[in-house]
């Protein structure tokens, strides 16, 4: 009797589940939005234009600390959550629990006073103002260093802009380097000086590309994994509170992109993406010759074996173009974004970041 | 009949839809890293940028003569003005800087003494 209670019971809570399905997958998308992210404490210490930078509440105390801060820089085309998902799910909180001081560049958006802003404007004038925070909110001299993406590229840029300091380390996550190699980037194909006219295109946009562009073009990269494939994966996962809850995070963080200056944009496809000029040793900002070669502190290179976006012939150069003697280059086994967002993240890439780091952040004497 | 033995509808249906899924992946990432896909791309973002660019131009024309018949600041003057003030942050910040320079040093003279 109360087997067949039972076995009852489940089967009308097979029916509920298969009845109601469509509904909590519509209502999960529809919700995303309203996913609670970027949880972990924080203050803001200093802002300058849309530009912010955060400190996030240590969780080790002072003593047990790394000496030197790390400081989070991400691509200003999206918003930095990704790096700061959920309680239980954030390399923040990882980095913090592993006993670093961690601040963050939150580039904001963009509006269109900034419309003649340019990608170098990031790494020559935003970031050396927030490095200078960060030492003095820290009291230290030497701070390491994160760039994802662009934010990468940006690192980049103000590691050799400042070969002297103050940074410490570099870490680089997918670094769009060397534009040469174009084979699987379909960005680059799409954006060939052959048929894309990027000047005429910019002067159209009314000072910003707007963020349909940046995110249309992303997902077209795997068109119909994205835009079918991903509901997909929802409506299979549905069941699994806490995998909604991170499809939510996801579905968010892709649909709530930032716009780019028009000028960024055109710069970044004439000076980086067609002439190549910061790995041909010709790019100039504010009179100064970029040479990646005057980087001389120690680098981590991470790159995402099936990586779609950033092909990783675009960022193993690195190891040959810094003027480093402690480069290292790791290459995960993950995609772009899954690199720091998948499921083994945790267990692979972060653990991995903090002991590289860790090993490097002792202050040096005297 | 048993458990196992039981026709399953909607599973075969589920694994038509992610053969689907699959080979139009394979065809469709293959249109996208063509050639002729690339150029019609380009052609249809400089299409749409121009189109509504001239739209986004005549209702800016509207907005602007709209703003000075009612005497209040345009558009125009609204971002430039925004651009003015983040000059003079740039300046301020530059200037904050300095100060704690200036601060540091003298402290450190101090410390000397």
């Amino acid at each position: 009797m109360t087997d067949r209670v039972a076995r009852a019971a489940g089967a009308a809570g097979r029916a509920w589940r298969a009845t109601t399905r469509p509904y909590r997958t519509w209502r999960a998308i529809s919700t995303s939005f309203q996913t609670p992210v970027g949880l972990t404490p924080r203050e803001k210490i200093w802002q300058l234009n849309k530009v912010r930078l955060y400190h996030y509440e240590p969780r080790v105390p002072k003593e047990d600390r790394h000496p030197v801060p790390l400081l989070l820089v991400f691509a200003a085309i999206n918003r930095p959550f990704l790096l700061d998902m959920r309680p239980g799910n954030s390399f923040v909180e990882f980095m913090l629990d592993e006993g670093f001081d961690v601040y963050l560049i939150d580039w904001g958006e963009s509006g269109p006073e900034d419309s003649e802003m340019r990608v170098d404007d990031y790494g020559a004038e935003y970031v050396p103002r927030a490095v200078r925070r960060v030492q003095a909110h820290a009291g230290v001299d030497e701070v390491s260093m994160l760039g994802y993406c662009l934010g990468a590229l940006i690192v980049l840029l103000y590691g050799a802009l400042y070969p002297d300091g103050p940074m410490k380390n570099m870490i680089l996550l997918t670094p769009p380097l060397d534009m040469s190699h174009r084979e699987g980037s379909l960005f680059t194909h799409w954006l060939d000086k052959r048929w894309f006219d990027v000047d005429s295109f910019t002067s159209n946009l009314g000072g910003l590309l707007p963020t349909g562009a940046i995110e249309n073009g992303g997902k077209m990269l795997k068109a119909v994994a994205n835009y079918v494939g991903a509901y997909v994966n929802l409506w299979d996962r549905i069941d699994d509170a806490e995998q909604t809850r991170n499809w939510q995070v996801m579905h968010r963080w892709v649909h709530d992109g930032v716009p780019l200056p028009a000028e960024a944009f055109r710069q970044w496809v004439h000076d980086y993406l067609w002439a190549n000029a910061l790995v041909e040793g010709k790019h100039v900002v504010k009179g100064h010759r970029v040479d990646l070669g005057d980087i001389t502190v120690p680098v981590l290179n991470v790159l995402a074996k099936f990586d779609h976006i950033v092909p990783n012939a675009q960022s193993l150069p690195v190891a040959e173009l810094v003027g480093s003697d402690d480069v290292t280059t790791e290459v995960v086994h993950a995609g772009h974004i899954g690199i720091m967002a998948g499921g083994k993240a945790r267990h692979v890439l972060w653990p991995a970041l903090s002991s590289w780091l860790g090993e490097r952040s002792v202050r040096e004497e005297g | 009949m048993t458990e196992n033995t039981r026709p399953r509808p909607g599973a075969a249906l589920r694994g038509v839809l992610d053969r689907l899924l699959s080979q139009s992946s394979e065809i469709v990432d293959d249109v996208v890293a063509s050639d002729t896909f690339s150029k019609t791309l380009a052609r249809g973002m400089a299409v749409t940028a121009g189109a509504t660019a001239a739209l986004r131009r005549s209702t800016h024309q509207v907005g602007e003569f709209a703003a000075e018949w009612l005497n209040v600041p345009t558009r125009r003057q609204m971002i430039e003005m925004a651009r003015r003030m983040n000059h003079i942050e740039l300046v301020l910040d530059d200037l904050d800087i300095k100060a704690e320079e200036v601060l540091r040093r003298i402290d450190n003279e101090n410390d000397d003494d």
